[in-house]
């Protein structure tokens, strides 16, 4: 893990200048006001790294998402989760959850090629369906993102300058296991995630058009600490990612991003796609 | 027939009399990427008095061209930039003729009222929008300081401000500058 720190450091420290369109974290900056994001991801888990010899089939979760900027200082967005179960033998494809998440601009302070953002965000996570701990993607973490519940705030930090953009994430999230119908209740807790994402514009080199398709190059490194001592014993209280990616964009209007997560704590590796469009 | 075309044009010309224009070349900050540009192109493309928007993606500026006979509001251009959730660096207004201008004096062109700054009342096409929330408070302190119109303040064309017009399509004014 620290040798990916270290290239992490020697790459951007040649490069003194990229993209703040993080493909695992929001950017403190919004989307602009009246405009819809559309956006569909699918992620691949690859159970079976760590899961020798039970033959579980990878997960595969589709997310189509739609985001709305209400104003320059407020958006919001929603998300519908879907998923096949890895852990039964009939295949079944459905619907497993939903989040909803708001960000709202504090600082925005510009210079020509350069900004500086701060922004909070509250963000709600509802994956009921999947609170039976046997049915976890991720079996010793938890995850808001697309299998545990709870709420998360906190606030994000975007520096740019030039073609370079780190931006820094800050949540206190409390997680609340409890099956809608009560079957099962998983001790609740509290968490705190971080995370720090550098985004690098390869090319072009120049703008000279819209129709110029941008390459983007992102390393991110996050991390979840579960506070407190009672949570549920199966997970382990730090968890670490890091996810590298690649993204283009298209037409100045498209981006189409590829990632891979690599989790640490013995947990699955994941690839995933995104696909976004922006509705003016 | 020679002849008629001369009257004829002498007619066109003294019926309407000359009439200046101009275009913009809006600066925009924090814009570093195509995607940014674009959204901040589409935020402005709403506003009905612009004709024509061209960006120049390296320099992230617009050249912005305005409609015969509209009143261009500077200040929702400002607006609209920031929807997109950027910031106007600046906004130079360029006429396509020289002006000639006396310092601190109001001047209808099109259907702009413009109250005009001019050091040393130099001829040029160039300005620099100076209003209130479009450059650094200490400029427009030492502007302040140099006029006693209060328009500078309001940004409201009042009678005992400004000189007399009529039939205004807005009632706003706008300050432009031959150098910041």
């Amino acid at each position: 893990m620290r040798i990916f720190f270290i290239i992490f450091l020697l790459f951007f420290s040649d490069f003194s200048s990229a993209q703040e369109l993080y493909i695992n974290t929001e950017p403190a900056s919004l989307i602009p006001k009246g405009t819809k994001v559309v956006r569909v991801h699918h992620h691949t888990i690859f159970l079976n790294d760590y899961r020798d010899p039970l033959p579980l089939s990878s997960a595969r979760l589709t997310i189509p998402s739609i985001s709305y900027g209400i104003s320059k200082k407020v958006m919001v967005s929603a998300s519908l989760q879907f998923s096949n179960n890895p852990f039964i033998k009939k295949n079944t494809f459905g619907f497993n959850g939903f989040k909803l998440y708001s960000k709202q601009r504090l600082i925005s302070t510009d210079k020509k090629k350069y900004h500086t953002r701060l922004s909070s965000f509250i963000k709600y996570a509802n994956h009921g369906k999947w609170n039976q701990p046997n049915y976890k993607f991720i079996s010793n973490n938890y995850d808001l993102e697309f299998q545990d519940s709870g709420v998360e705030f906190g606030l994000i930090t975007t520096q740019l300058i030039n073609k370079l953009a780190i931006s820094v994430t800050s949540g206190f999230g409390i997680i609340s296991n409890k099956t809608a119908d009560g079957s099962y209740d998983d001790k609740n807790f509290n968490s705190i995630h971080n995370s720090i994402s550098a985004g690098y514009l390869l090319f072009p080199r120049k703008y000279k058009s819209y129709k110029q398709t941008n390459f983007n190059i992102y390393l991110e490194y996050l991390t979840s600490t579960i506070i407190g001592k009672k949570f549920p014993s199966r997970y382990e209280n730090f968890m670490s990612t890091f996810a590298p990616g690649i993204q283009f964009i298209i037409m100045s209007r498209s981006r189409l991003d590829f990632g891979y997560k690599i989790r640490g704590n013995k947990s699955p590796n994941e690839f995933l796609v995104k696909l976004t469009y922006i509705i003016y | 027939m020679k002849k008629i075309l001369i009257t004829l044009s002498l007619i066109l010309i003294f019926n309407h009399g000359y009439s200046q224009s101009f275009y913009s070349n809006l600066k925009a900050t924090g814009l570093t990427c195509s995607m940014c540009s674009y959204s901040t192109q589409k935020s402005l493309e709403k506003l009905d008095f612009i004709k024509s928007i061209t960006p120049d993606l390296e320099a992230t500026s617009f050249k912005l061209e305005f409609k015969d006979d509209a009143f261009v509001d500077f200040d929702l251009i400002q607006e609209k930039v920031e929807d997109a959730g950027f910031f106007v660096g600046s906004i130079e207004i360029v006429f396509n003729d020289n002006l000639k201008a006396e310092n601190d004096e109001h001047n209808l062109i099109n259907e702009n009222l413009f109250h005009i700054f001019s050091d040393q009342n130099v001829e040029t096409n160039v300005f620099t929008l100076v209003d209130k929330n479009f450059i650094r408070k200490k400029d427009y302190e030492i502007i302040s300081g140099k006029t006693s119109h209060s328009c500078y303040e309001t940004g409201v064309h009042t009678a005992s401000c400004c000189s007399k017009h009529d039939n205004l399509k807005s009632n706003k004014v706008f300050h432009l500058k031959s150098s910041l």
